[in-house]
């Protein structure tokens, strides 16, 4: 597997220093990291990343879909997985059906996180 | 004799959904956690009551507020509570940065909350992303003001006062409060929901 490049959109220092380092145990990097809709989106055209990872619980009002649908209108081709604690299947739902590849429920394994970002980046 | 009731449709929903915090909150931490009975209808000015355990009622807290639509959260965490789960989560994947306990707070309350969140969505057939909480480390006095404006905030003109419902998941030497609001939209969804 070709080393990934993500862009990691996380609020929370917590999980995005978590999620920094779960790409660097499996081999990958994080290339940079948002926080809100107009930073994402200009850095996403700015590095093209392989994957994007994506929270939902975004500070300031940011709404994680919006995030999702303004990267796909960037670019359809996107690979954005979703890592959240929300567990709810009408939201899971949405999600995929607005385009996101992925979805990992919060807390979860390092092993979890590989698998599932490597299938994402393979696709 | 102290004679439990059997609780409520939302109670129960509530005390579902704790289990499932549970269940997240062991997978962060590898301290032995338990879910004590859910307490509901909980006058807001009783819900910290003994928090922290062996407390004198003055210590500082951490809590996460959270707003959905027709109801809110507080978890609310001790000192020693915060800093314990931010030592579990950093070295549960080998960290060794600077995180400051509001930051690993505001994450871990973030999946608890979900937990219970999920359950009622589900239940209700609703759909919502939980915004990102407001964290603070104040007083008791301070957080059950916070409470008391939610409360007020989230009672429509004409409505019934929103449900409180009280969650505790315990260790030997620590405890997560989550305290949990709902509007009566929310109330009368789970009774719907239940016919």
């Amino acid at each position: 597997m070709n080393r990934l490049r993500a862009l990691v959109v996380e609020d929370n220092e917590l999980a995005r220093d978590m999620i920094a380092k779960m790409f660097a145990m499996a081999g990958h990097e994080m290339v940079a990291h948002c926080t809100g809709l107009d930073d994402t989106l200009e850095t996403y055209r700015k590095l093209k990343p392989d994957l994007v990872t994506l929270d939902l619980s975004l500070g300031e009002g940011v709404d994680g879909l919006k995030v999702l649908k303004g990267i796909l209108a960037a670019d359809p081709k996107a690979k954005v997985v979703i890592l959240s604690a929300n567990i709810q299947k009408d939201a899971r739902e949405r999600l995929l059906q607005a385009g996101a590849k992925g979805f990992l429920t919060k807390p979860f394994t390092i092993k979890d996180f590989t698998t599932l970002i490597e299938q994402v980046g393979s696709l | 004799m102290n004679v439990r009731r059997e609780p409520p449709p939302l109670a129960a929903l509530v005390q579902r959904g704790a289990s499932q915090a549970l269940e997240r909150l062991s997978k962060i931490s590898p301290l032995a956690w338990r879910l004590e009975p859910v307490d509901w209808d909980v006058p807001p000015q009783d819900a910290l009551y003994m928090v922290p355990r062996g407390g004198t009622g003055l210590e500082k807290l951490f809590g996460s507020a959270f707003s959905m639509p027709g109801a809110a959260v507080l978890a609310v965490f001790s000192e020693s509570t915060a800093a314990s789960l931010t030592q579990n989560v950093l070295s549960s994947y080998g960290s060794t940065s600077m995180i400051t306990e509001t930051q690993a707070v505001g994450e871990i309350s973030n999946i608890l909350v979900n937990a219970i969140g999920g359950v009622l969505a589900d239940a209700c057939k609703f759909s919502f992303f939980l915004p990102a909480p407001d964290v603070f480390h104040a007083t008791k006095t301070d957080l059950l003001e916070k409470l008391r404006h939610a409360v007020i905030q989230l009672q429509g003109p004409g409505q019934k006062p929103p449900n409180l419902s009280r969650v505790s998941l315990r260790s030997a030497d620590f405890e997560c409060v989550l305290l949990v609001l709902l509007g009566e939209s929310w109330i009368e969804a789970v009774a719907k929901a239940k016919r």
